[in-house]
């Protein structure tokens, strides 16, 4: 297929096709790379900007990173997708300000590559480094310092959106920059953004971990000591029960000093080589990974862990262990697993205690969940953190009823002022969203003034319908009861 | 969209009066699905879905009038339903006639009505659908086969072999699908004890609209090509495929 554009060179898209995905591997659909040849100037965001107004505005678009969303959020059925790799052209980084400006579909695995040997470290890094500058705004991610630093987009100070209208520099500013960041792709395409990065004393991180025997003890810790820390996360076992119900492990760190690190570290405190030990295998059997084994592997993971220990640890080992794994989305089989993650507000603790005995008293099996407490949120209508506790969790898809029992949860979140992550999700009913989040109408709105021909539209934006404006509607509390009959159970 | 559990929002179902339509109907419309097309001959027995469904959800519920055997009906019809709902993300496919055995098996006339809806009218159906979902890049077809079509016997060859042709052209068209994003499903029903069967003797392992229903749900959910429903189903056929002809022909059901 190819489009001409009003500079006489013809942008193709690469043929045919291609399936694509989130980390969870459901659901998919198939869409269209847009390749941009070798058009000169086909990086700038003009270039990108014409292309797009060329299209009849039925083409739907979205910008993609590495797919690391589990679900439906970087998918366009039926529509085209901008690699990341077509956003990679600028890393310029200034020692002066700490500031970094730098093409959207660079990784945070390259920034870090680059920058840690130098002693600067991104200001927020979510639980795998492969994720795009582009994915951490769209997304608005949170790191383990959410409860000190924020999210992502607060160390954003500028970028550059790219619309059927043109390309246009936003700053903190604009109500613009808050839709775009968490706004998933649906406001245009960031093709550059510029970051405010830190710098750290060494590469290694002083780590402290305590081991809780339940829930209750997990929830005072954590709300006693995070202050303290910069770092800050608990992974809890799930399928843990009765006395035992939510046992956990807490790390917390800060960056660690020379004089923390020992002989062998002290002599290269800016080493940094991540790893990459195994690749999943690409067929593995869904029931590779079932209740029983999960459970022991959990079992084990908790046993040995230390009631109380000081240690130093890499950046990778403490920020990114699943980073070890190459592809180990693929070991839950070709059904593929979702994650789900929620937040609720301080106070709804017992909210959240009777989640995790659901889940743990379902036979919904699932790997450590992670545990955080957040900060206060950032000022983007459709920015998932928010003051209180998150909770995620990966689940296999191997049993229909996990649906009915996550419903159920979503009742519980909602009603108690919290939210599922967008980001995460890939099956939350619609009704639910502006309950969730009470800014949507007025995201939708400036979205809509940025995007009024409907373009930028995911897969995730249709299911959940976010780009609609609402008609006046009288009673939602009303919808919600007439369309779950049987109610939240 | 269809999301990753298999729950569809826009269902268009061709036999829409069907029980085991209606009951998956009722299933989805319970988790995620706001509308539903129900396109069938028999405006009666759709009436009825329409008002059951509609008696306990806010779901929107339209009928449409859909012949099977009126070949060059069928493709127009699909695309005047994409065009209006584009955003159909599931097409479940339960129109077909069951017959009489022994008055089709000596009428020519009989027999050319059941292999038009069995057979050319749901291969025609398929293809016209599989070219709109083919062109959205996503969504899912649930194809309704039987077990009747996996060995024909010979009390019932007329329809088993329709369902024969219906069966081996859905596991081609899903191998064709497969790289378009969309899903095919194919649930291979055995005895189910419907307003269709009820002048027949049960058959071993019968079972019910209901539970043929939740296989459907579940096989969406574990995205499965092939249910045998129940699920026993599938060790019986393979014993019973592998009988020898002497055998089965005379065997009661
Ligand atoms: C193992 C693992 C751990 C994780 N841990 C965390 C965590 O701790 N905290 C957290 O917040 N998240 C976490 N995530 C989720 C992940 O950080 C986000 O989903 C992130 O958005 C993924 O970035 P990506 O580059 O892969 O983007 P994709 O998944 O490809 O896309 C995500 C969204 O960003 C949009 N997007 C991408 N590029 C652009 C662009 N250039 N312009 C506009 N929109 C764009 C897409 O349209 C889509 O809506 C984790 C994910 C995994 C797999």
């Amino acid at each position: 297929m190819t489009d001409s554009n009003d500079f006489g060179h013809a942008i193709t898209d690469s043929g045919q096709p291609v399936v694509i995905s989130g980390w969870g591997r459901s659901p998919y659909s198939s869409s269209t790379r847009i390749d941009f040849g070798d058009t000169p100037g086909r990086y700038r965001p003009e270039t990108l900007a014409r292309y797009i107004s060329a299209l009849p505005p039925s083409n739907r678009i979205i910008a993609r990173g590495l797919g690391r969303s589990y679900g439906d959020a970087s998918l366009c059925a039926g529509g085209r997708f901008v690699s990341p790799d077509d956003l990679s052209q600028t890393f310029d980084f200034d020692p002066a300000t700490l500031r970094l400006r730098v093409s959207a579909g660079v990784s945070l695995d390259e920034i870090m590559r680059r920058l840690i040997p130098s002693g600067y470290f991104v200001p927020v890094t979510p639980g795998t480094r492969y994720v795009t500058i582009g994915g951490a705004i769209a997304a608005d991610i949170h790191g383990k310092n959410h409860h000190k630093d924020g999210s992502f987009a607060q160390h954003v100070t500028r970028m550059q959106l790219v619309t059927a209208s043109g390309s246009e520099e936003l700053t903190p500013a604009d109500e613009l920059f808050w839709a775009t960041a968490g706004g998933l792709g649906m406001t245009g395409i960031i093709t550059e953004a510029t970051i405010q990065m830190r710098r750290i004393p060494t590469s290694y991180m002083k780590v402290t971990t305590e081991r809780t025997p339940d829930l209750e003890e997990t929830i005072v810790r954590m709300s006693s000591k995070d202050e303290q820390f910069q770092y800050s996360v608990a992974w809890i076992d799930c399928l843990a029960t009765g006395s035992s119900l939510g046992r956990s492990v807490i790390t917390w760190a800060d960056h660690a000093e020379v004089a923390d690190l020992g002989r062998k570290q002290m002599r290269d405190p800016f080493g940094y080589s991540p790893r990459t030990r195994l690749t999943a295998p690409d067929m593995a059997p869904s029931w590779l990974l079932n209740r029983a084994s999960i459970k022991i592997f959990n079992e084990a993971w908790y046993r040995k862990a230390p009631v109380h220990a000081e240690t130093t640890e890499t950046i990778p080992g403490y920020f990114h262990p699943l980073d070890g794994v190459a592809d180990w989305n693929r070991l839950y089989g070709k059904p593929g697993f979702l994650q789900y993650q929620f937040q609720i507000p301080f106070g709804a603790e017992s909210v959240l205690r009777h989640i995790i005995e659901r889940l743990s008293g379902a036979r919904a099996s699932s790997f450590l969940a992670v545990l955080k407490r957040f900060g206060p949120g950032s000022p983007g209508p459709l920015s998932f953190p928010a003051p209180g506790w998150t909770l995620a969790l990966d689940i296999p898809i191997n049993d229909p009823r996990i649906a009915s029992l996550l419903d159920g949860l979503d009742y519980l979140v909602a009603g108690a002022g919290g939210r599922v992550y967008l980001a995460k999700d890939s099956r939350v009913a619609k009704d639910l969203i502006p309950v969730m989040y009470p800014g949507l109408t007025e995201w939708a709105e400036i979205a809509q003034r940025a995007d009024p021909e409907y373009r930028f539209i995911s897969d995730l934006g249709r299911r959940l319908e976010l780009r609609k404006l609402p008609e006046p509607k009288a009673s939602l509390l009303g919808t919600l009861a007439t369309r779950n009959r049987r109610g939240p159970n | 969209m269809i999301d990753a559990l298999g729950q569809p929002q826009c269902v268009l179902v061709i036999g829409g009066g069907s029980d085991i339509a209606a009951a998956a109907v009722d299933r989805w419309v319970d988790l995620r699905t706001d509308t539903v097309i129900l396109a069938g001959r028999n405006f009666k027995e759709m009436e009825t879905v329409q008002s059951k469904l509609q008696a306990h959800s806010s779901v929107k519920v339209e009928i449409a009038y859909l012949d099977l055997t009126d070949h060059s009906s069928i493709e127009p019809f699909v695309d005047d339903a994409f065009d209006r709902f584009p955003d159909i993300d599931l097409v479940l496919l339960a129109a077909g006639q069951l017959g009489d055995q022994a008055e089709d098996e000596i009428s020519p006339s009989r027999v050319e009505a059941m292999f038009d809806t069995n057979a050319t009218g749901t291969a025609i159906t398929l293809t016209a659908v599989a070219n709109r979902l083919r062109r959205l890049g996503s969504g899912a077809i649930v194809v309704l086969s039987s077990v009747a079509g996996e060995r024909v016997r010979r009390s019932n060859y007329v329809y088993g072999s329709t369902k024969a042709a219906l069966d081996g052209f859905s596991l081609g068209l899903a191998d064709s699908l497969s790289g378009s994003g969309v899903r095919l499903v194919l649930i291979r029903p055995g005895f189910v004890k419907t307003k269709m069967t009820t002048h027949l003797a049960n058959a071993p392992l019968a079972t019910t609209p209901d539970r043929v229903a939740d296989d459907i749900v579940a096989a969406l959910a574990k995205n499965r090509l092939l249910t045998w429903s129940p699920g026993a189903m599938r060790w019986v056929m393979l014993v019973y495929k592998h009988l020898p002809r002497s055998i089965a022909r005379k065997l009661p059901f």
